[in-house]
């Protein structure tokens, strides 16, 4: 609900930029040019934070502490070149691929069963709440017990907190069906079947797809956070070893490799739903 | 055909019973166009909800072909209040999910969706979705998927309110052709005096809440008649009067008591 509420109010703000844009339309350029602008003012942000970092590093401040930008890339271009940068971001993937749609499976799949379910959904009501507010990152310590610390600990971590994210929205999806529109179809003739099919799966898919993407980027969280914990590769390894070694520039260039991951997922996700989703927008005739 | 029988309804709202329909007794023939008309919040809906058996009465019963009506009535096409359209359908896709449960192949389905979406005036939309329509645009959208799969007895809920005069008119036609070719029967809800009795062999009346029906009223008019030049016609004249004079109470009740 709360991705709804915000997901509204940019789109509030959007118009009021518009209507702002309208009275001044004459000086304003066009919309290609708006976001030119916005786009080398974001360049340069970036490009002069890096400029200050290498600046400010090694000569204010210690580069203990901040490393600088071109230690950290000669880092990341270390790595990439002995193989080690490969190495570990493909476990990271794995682990975060593979629990996530471990996870994304099975939390639809309960989701769906509790939603038609009722009675089952009420008596199982608060033992879900429960596991469903304990941080989960507490579980890791357990975790590491059942599982070992190899590449399946950080799998099943990350596929349970996916679980519970897609879980709760395919639940809520499964509920959230407008009964006027079962009861139209009912009235063509459809079988149970053809409810499921036509009206309850698709009509849940918004939410169900709402919970995907969010946990995308826990399934991350889980993989790395399950390596960070207790781990001989991956990123999180990577981080924590460097960590562990004073070599803040390999701290840096890990987080750096974790930035870049995570802001390819989430521009490939959002790149999906809009075509998938293509009948959520809204512009009246 | 359709048959209600001491029919009574009664919800609950914010805790307390609340009447909506008493007392209603009614008998539609076999190829009937009805049209019902009252005061807002009179019962007309839960009518024809009952009808299609979406609702059960509490006291009384319905009846449709003999049977009572007990579970949900496959036999009518339903067009409530509300558009009821799939969002993540497109408006052909819309009009074809009945054509779909029935099993027929793709291009039978479009073959007919294309006839309907046309009659609605809605050519070159069909690969909208229903967010982009208008509401008017979505109520046509609702007319065409239920006409298309040709259901023998049709609900209407207001069908025509949110649109246009001229388009209204047209539409009116359109059905009253349909009505003829088919034979179908037909209740229609509205809450336009003139297009009840444009539309109606028999028209009823609602009184206001608890609604029962006051008056069924005939319309001696021609089954070919002409819904573009139907104000000055005679009988349309004195049927509209009539009506007016019992519905009118009803207003003033309601006008009054605000």
């Amino acid at each position: 609900m709360s991705t709804q509420s915000s997901s509204v109010s940019t789109n509030n703000s959007q118009a009021l930029l518009k209507g702002e844009g309208m009275l001044k339309q004459k000086q304003t350029a066009s919309p290609f040019m708006k976001n030119l602008k916005i786009r080398s003012i974001r360049l340069a942000i970036l490009v002069s934070f890096i400029i200050i970092w290498e600046t400010v590093s090694g000569r204010l401040v210690d580069k203990f502490w901040i490393s600088s930008p071109i230690d950290i890339v000669s880092t990341l271009y270390k790595w990439a070149t002995s193989g080690d940068l490969f190495f570990h971001l493909s476990i990271t993937l794995q682990e975060t691929f593979i629990g996530f749609f471990l996870g994304a499976f099975g939390g639809i799949f309960v989701g769906f069963i509790l939603g038609r379910w009722a009675f089952a959904a009420q008596v199982l009501d608060p033992f879900i709440t429960a596991i469903y507010s304990l941080p989960k990152i507490a579980l890791a310590p357990l975790f590491i017990l059942w599982f070992g610390i190899g590449i399946e600990m950080k799998i099943i971590f990350a596929g349970m907190i996916v679980f519970f994210l897609v879980f709760f929205n395919t639940y809520a999806g499964v509920k959230d069906v407008d009964d006027d529109l079962l009861d139209d179809i009912r009235l063509m003739g459809a079988n149970k079947r053809q409810i499921m099919l036509k009206v309850i799966l698709p009509s849940a898919m918004t939410w169900v797809f709402v919970g995907l993407k969010l946990s995308v980027p826990y399934a991350l969280v889980g993989a790395v956070v399950g390596e960070i914990v207790a781990s001989n590769k991956g990123i999180g390894f990577l981080i924590q070893y460097s960590a562990g070694n004073f070599d803040t520039a390999g701290t840096f260039a890990a987080l750096t490799i974790l930035i870049i991951v995570s802001v390819s997922l989430n521009a490939t996700l959002s790149i999906l739903e809009s075509k998938l989703l293509r009948w959520k927008k809204t512009n009246s005739v | 055909m359709i048959k209600f029988t001491n029919v009574s309804k009664e919800f609950v709202r914010d805790g307390q019973p609340f009447l909506a329909a008493r007392d209603i007794n009614l008998h539609i023939k076999q190829g009937e166009f009805l049209t019902v008309i009252g005061p807002s919040g009179c019962g007309k809906s839960t009518v024809l909800n009952m009808c299609a058996g979406l609702m059960k009465p509490n006291g009384g019963y319905v009846e449709y072909k003999g049977k009572k009506v007990k579970e949900i009535n496959t036999k009518v096409g339903y067009m409530t209040q509300k558009d009821n359209l799939l969002p993540w359908r497109t408006v052909q896709g819309n009009v074809e999910i009945a054509l779909e449960i029935r099993g027929l192949g793709k291009e039978e389905r479009e073959k007919e969706s294309a006839v309907y979406i046309e009659m609605v005036g809605l050519k070159g939309f069909e690969k909208h979705y229903p967010a982009e329509l208008s509401g008017g645009m979505r109520r046509r959208v609702s007319l065409a998927k239920m006409l298309v799969y040709n259901p023998e007895t049709l609900l209407l809920d207001e069908p025509f309110g949110a649109l246009d005069a001229q388009l209204r008119l047209i539409l009116q036609k359109k059905l009253l052709e349909i009505w003829k070719e088919t034979g179908k029967t037909i209740i229609f809800v509205t809450h336009d005096l003139d297009e009840a009795v444009a539309l109606g062999q028999r028209v009823a009346i609602f009184s206001r809440s608890p609604g029962t029906i006051k008056v069924i009223e005939k319309v001696n008019l021609p089954i070919h008649r002409d819904v573009f030049n139907l104000r000055n016609n005679e009988e349309f004249m004195n049927v509209h009067a009539r009506l007016w004079s019992s519905l009118r109470d009803e207003f003033v009740e309601e006008v009054g008591a605000i």
